[in-house]
Order: C-alpha cells, then sequence, then structure tokens
C-alpha cells in the first residue's frame, strides 16, 4: 500500500506515537507480520532503521498529514491538520485488520520494541537458536532483559504471519 | 586451494588498470571460479541503461571485481594509519579475508537486468537476502572454500548485513564510503560515457580513518563503543562533496533516465502480465508464453520463489530469450511489448508512443492518494500490468541517495547516521555526519526534489493523464 494512504492510516489507528525510533520500529514490526509496508529496513545503530520511511514521515509532515512535535528527549507524532481530507476521500479504511496488534506494540516501550525489531531482523535473515542468542547478545547487550520475551513473541509473529494475533504482555 | 604464483595474480581492468590478488589470496580465485560469480558475467551492471547509453554493456561481475579491488585499498589504507595501534591492526589483519569475500560476493544475488527485477515481486525486493542464501548454501561450495582458509560463511554474512559487532568492517562494503559506490560511479561513468560520475578515488581512499560512533553508546560495561569508517575531517571533506555531487549527477543523468526508466517500465508490465497468464494456463501451457524457458516459467508461476539452484540459471539472455518466443504470443499486449523491447521500438507505426512518460510535478499527498486510490481500485481499466508508479524516494537501489540528504526540521542531533562521517582518527573522537560541516550538503539536503513518474501503456495513457490533471498532479 503506498505510504501516503498506510502512515495516515497507522497514526489514525494509534492517536500518536511517542518518539522517531518507536515509529520505525511499530512499521518494522507490522511489516514482518505481514501489513502492507513496503519499507526496506537495514540494521543500524537502533536497530532495523528505514531511510525511505524516514523521509516518508517528512514528506507527511511538510503537507501537514502527520505532525512531527519536538518535546523534550522525545519526538510525538500525530495526526496532521489535513489529515482528516483523507479521510473524507474515503482513502482510510475504518479499521485494519492489523490495527489491534498495532495498538499493543504502541504500548510497549522503545527498548522493548528494539528488541523485537532486532530479533525478527534475525530470524528472517537465518538466525536461530544458540545462533541468534549469541548475535542478539553481540549487538544489544543493554537489551538483554528483554530478549527471552522478545525471541518468543518474534518466532509466534512469523509463524502466524497476517493472523493479526494479539501480542502477549511482556515479562 | 588454487596454486597461485609468488608474484601473485594480475587482472586487467578498464577502471583500475591493474588489480592484483597476493599469493596467498588463491581463495578469492576459487570464489571467483564458482558458479555464483561466474553467472555474473551475464547481468549486465546496469539492467536496461544499454537501450540508453549504448556502452553500458559492463557486468555485475567486472564491477565486483572492481568492489574488491577497492575493499583491497580501503584496508591498505587503515592498515598503515593505524599500523601502531595494536587491536585495530590486529582487527584488520583478522577480518582482511572475511572483508574482500564479502567484497567480491557482495552482489551474486542479483536478478537478471539487476535492480529493475527487484520491483517485480516482492521475493526479489531485497537481492541482499538472496545473496546471503547462495553464499551459505553448501552446494554451491562457498562455505567450504571459505572454511579452507580459516574464514566462517557467517562472518561474510555478517559484514554484508551489517550485522558484524565491528561496524566499520561492515561500512568498507556496505556505506556511504563503501567499496561498492567507490566503483559503480567510476565505471557506470567510464562505460555510459558520462563523465560527471568522476571523482577521485585515490585521494578519497588514502584519507579514509575511524571514529566513535555519534550515536553509541558508551557504558563501559554491556556495550563497546562502536568505531566507524569515516573521512579525515582535514583532507577529506571536499573528496566527500566531490563523490555526492557525482552520485547526484549520475543519479539524474543515469541511474533515473526518463527513458531508461520508461524501459524498467515497460520489461515490469511485460513481466507482471506474463505472470499473470503463467498462474492462469497452470501446467497447461497455451500459445500466450511461446518458447519460455522452463525455469523463467517457474520463475513467473511462483512470484519469483525459486530454489538457489533454479535462481542461478536465470540471466538476462533467459528474458531477452523468452522475449524472442513472446514476440509471437496469442496475447496481443505480450507480442507488443516484447517486439517493443527487442527493437527498441519507442512507438507504434501510427507514431503513438508505447508506454507514456507522466511526470507529477504536484506532490500532495491527498491528491496523490485519490489517483493512487482510483488507479487501484479500477483494476479492470486500469490492470496494474498497464501503468508503473516510478518514485526516486522508493527507490532504494543506490542505497537511498537522498535520503542520507534529508534534514528534518530543528534538528540537532543525527536520528541516524547513514551518511558520510568525517573524524580526526583519533579513536576516542567522535566523528559527525558530513552535512554538519558542509554548506554544499545542507543545501542540496534542504533543495533536493523527489522525482515522481507514472508511466502508462498507450491503451491506458489518455485516461491516467486525464485522472493526473483532475486530482491536480501535473
Amino acid at each position: 500500500m503506498h505510504y501516503s494512504i498506510i502512515l495516515p492510516l497507522l497514526i489514525q489507528e494509534l492517536g500518536q506515537i511517542e518518539g522517531r525510533k518507536k515509529f520505525q520500529k511499530i512499521v518494522h514490526i507490522l511489516q514482518c507480520a505481514g501489513a502492507p509496508f513496503d519499507e526496506r529496513f537495514e540494521f543500524a545503530q537502533f536497530g532495523p532503521f528505514s531511510s525511505t520511511l524516514k523521509a516518508e514521515i517528512d514528506h507527511l509532515d511538510v503537507f501537514e498529514i502527520l505532525s512531527e512535535e519536538q518535546r523534550v528527549n522525545t519526538y510525538v507524532f500525530s495526526s496532521g491538520k489535513r489529515l482528516p481530507e483523507l479521510r473524507q476521500a474515503g482513502l482510510l479504511s475504518e479499521s485494519p485488520a492489523w490495527s489491534g496488534f498495532a495498538k499493543g506494540l504502541n504500548g510497549k516501550s522503545a527498548s522493548e520494541l528494539e528488541a523485537l525489531s532486532t530479533t525478527l531482523f534475525l530470524l528472517e535473515r537465518g538466525y536461530q537458536g544458540e545462533a541468534l542468542d549469541t548475535k542478539f547478545e553481540e549487538l544489544k547487550a543493554h537489551l538483554l532483559e528483554f530478549y527471552e520475551n522478545a525471541k518468543e513473541q518474534g518466532l509466534a509473529i512469523l509463524q502466524n504471519r497476517g493472523k493479526w494475533q494479539p501480542l502477549q504482555a511482556a515479562v | 586451494m588454487s596454486e597461485t604464483p609468488k608474484r601473485g595474480i594480475v587482472f586487467r581492468d578498464p577502471v583500475h588498470n591493474l588489480i592484483h590478488l597476493d599469493e596467498d589470496d588463491g581463495f578469492l580465485l576459487e570464489l571467483i571460479d564458482t558458479l555464483p560469480m561466474q553467472r555474473l558475467r551475464r547481468i549486465r551492471q546496469l539492467g536496461v541503461s544499454w537501450l540508453t547509453y549504448h556502452g553500458a554493456e559492463h557486468s555485475r561481475f567486472s564491477h565486483s571485481m572492481g568492489v574488491l579491488h577497492v575493499a583491497g585499498k580501503i584496508l591498505s589504507t587503515l592498515k598503515k594509519r593505524y599500523r601502531e595501534n595494536e587491536e585495530v591492526s590486529g582487527l584488520l589483519e583478522k577480518n582482511r579475508r572475511t572483508v574482500l569475500a564479502a567484497a567480491l560476493l557482495h552482489d551474486i544475488g542479483h536478478a537478471p537486468f539487476s535492480h529493475a527485477m527487484e520491483r517485480l515481486f516482492k521475493a526479489n525486493a531485497d537481492h541482499e537476502k538472496r545473496t546471503i542464501s547462495l553464499l551459505k548454501n553448501p552446494e554451491l561450495g562457498i562455505p567450504e572454500k571459505l572454511a579452507k582458509v580459516g574464514v566462517d560463511v557467517e562472518e561474510v554474512a555478517s559484514v554484508l548485513q551489517k550485522l558484524h559487532s565491528r561496524r566499520f568492517l561492515c561500512d568498507i562494503v556496505s556505506s556511504q564510503l563503501d567499496a561498492d559506490r567507490m566503483d559503480y560511479l567510476l565505471r557506470d561513468s567510464l562505460f555510459t560515457g558520462v563523465e560527471y560520475g568522476q571523482y577521485d578515488l585515490d585521494w578519497v581512499a588514502a584519507h579514509l580513518c575511524l571514529g566513535k560512533e555519534p550515536l553509541s553508546r558508551d557504558d563501559g560495561e554491556q556495550n563497546e563503543p562502536v568505531l566507524r569508517l569515516c573521512l579525515d575531517e582535514k583532507r577529506g571533506l571536499y573528496a566527500a562533496e566531490q563523490l555526492i555531487i557525482a552520485r547526484y549527477h549520475m543519479t539524474m543523468q543515469v541511474y533515473f533516465h526518463r527513458t531508461t526508466r520508461m524501459w524498467e517500465a515497460l520489461l515490469l508490465c511485460l513481466l507482471k502480465k506474463a505472470a499473470s497468464v503463467s498462474v492462469e494456463a497452470g501446467d497447461l501451457l497455451d500459445d500466450r508464453l511461446p518458447g519460455t524457458p522452463p525455469v523463467l516459467l517457474e520463475f513467473l508461476k511462483t512470484s519469483g520463489a525459486i530454489s538457489d539452484r533454479d535462481f542461478l540459471r536465470l540471466d538476462d539472455g533467459t528474458l531477452t530469450t523468452a522475449m524472442e518466443g513472446w514476440r509471437e504470443s496469442g496475447d496481443q499486449f505480450i507480442a507488443e511489448l516484447s517486439a517493443a523491447f527487442l527493437e527498441r521500438r519507442k512507438k507504434l507505426p501510427d507514431g503513438t508512443r508505447v508506454f507514456e512518460c507522466i511526470e507529477l510535478t504536484k506532490k500532495d499527498p491527498v491528491d496523490f492518494g485519490r489517483l493512487m486510490g482510483t488507479l487501484e481500485g479500477a483494476t479492470k481499466d486500469f490492470p496494474a500490468w498497464k501503468w508503473e508508479l516510478d518514485e526516486i524516494s522508493k527507490w532504494a537501489s543506490y542505497k537511498d541517495f537522498f535520503h542520507t540528504l534529508k534534514k528534518t526540521k530543528g534538528k540537532e542531533n543525527a536520528e541516524n547516521t547513514t551518511s558520510i562521517m568525517l573524524s580526526d582518527g583519533n579513536l576516542d573522537s567522535i566523528a559527525e555526519p558530513v552535512e554538519f560541516r558542509s554548506f554544499l550538503f545542507k543545501s542540496m539536503a534542504e533543495n533536493s526534489e523527489d522525482v515522481v513518474r507514472l508511466y502508462a501503456h498507450h491503451t491506458v495513457a489518455a485516461e491516467i493523464n486525464s485522472l493526473v490533471l483532475k486530482f491536480n498532479l501535473a
């Protein structure tokens, strides 16, 4: 789905997203879970990152479809003044199948999402078992407290791709 | 292992003149002789650009040899600069073969016509995934050849996927300062005859250094500081600007050339239709895809999800051979587009363009959404194989050139560090993204425009043009 539809749809469903890192990770995880986001992610300092997604968000912000507001220590994304125009044009469906799943992700912390997104990135590239554990620790030692949960959720997400089962609560 | 003479091996190369392999680099010769590497001789580096620039016939193979050469140059510079630092020189020595193997093999996963095919099927959207699959596939022999010289294939894969804990090793093969783009700019410039792509490789390669990742956590316990490949801040700034200007001009003049992209759109539309027909026909092949090689048929039917072995049987020739047969297709669309491609015929006998290029000069997302909603919602009137949207901002083939320059309003710190970085070379110094220092980069970041085009088959071009006008996008 084209970004000028699906990103406003995401914001419509979530209301707001606190932090650029959270925005990136939510989209990456949704994509892994089967939602029709087209962005290409690469591994960067804070885990999977898409410079395409960043440019798309900037573009939608310039046209006031999304709003990116700088607050102390973070940026908050919400509906822009012109988002209702997309709704009036009938371009935003009421509630996509992935809406509840996305809301579940938005309730997690940026660190939890970074751990889950990193785990999914590794799983999709064939890491499993001990190799997965070792690579995660090598790359994200400071997120080890979230790893076991991320691994369980990551495997479930890939197994149930497109089924939109709710994420289990973080341990 | 291959016997390598004591004097080493020398290859002639049109860009770098001579490419040397040392006596103890025989494993690279063995890797060059593998099927995945040899196949790259039959895949053109620039997809369908040869239809615009007749000299652009160079292959992914020659580019891969060039990347190997430039990676060797970068390693030599770093080795010399940090010869007195035991940790860095030890790391470079230990990982030299891993980096060289990654540089040589980085493109083995390319489908026919290089990046063009990444837009056809999701399964091929990222050639790097196929590269990793081919790299690790024991049947293809690469892991064994690497193991013989003590190189772990997983380490090579880590470098290619930017998952290696020593990030600067990944940067040598894949970053804004990598051996990949340092070679392709010069090579593509030479073979297209577009001289804007030239820059001073020797100067850039000689002034590389390391610096601390600005976003790295330095808590001293759980995470070690991350080192990145940088340009020397005193001598590298103008070289970086020259490199970026070269990329900008090559992007606009060659990679995103309006006519080249039209041929790519035509090819994609032809293959989308062929894929749809192959699924419809199932095992009962009719007259719509005559003479299709079985491996291509499988590729089309499975939306690109074929085995590594079958993938290696696909090259540019497989597709053009199929098109030769498709000229006689019972499907008029397939026959017309195959003939147009093979004969490089942009117009029908009555002067109508086979594909019309419609530039979208206004980019309001609401208007754009209305247009896309109409096109995607009316698949009967506008089937997917009759039009192709081409957005430079979606075009990651050359590693997000434009996005490295984007600047977010009010930004004080880097949100990500995928751009070129400068450092004084001291390992304790924090590197700085070059756009913070360069007036030229800042200006390009603030003023670069996206290019959005719609290519439409002549049977729908007039209607799509009307919609573009109706939605105020032209």
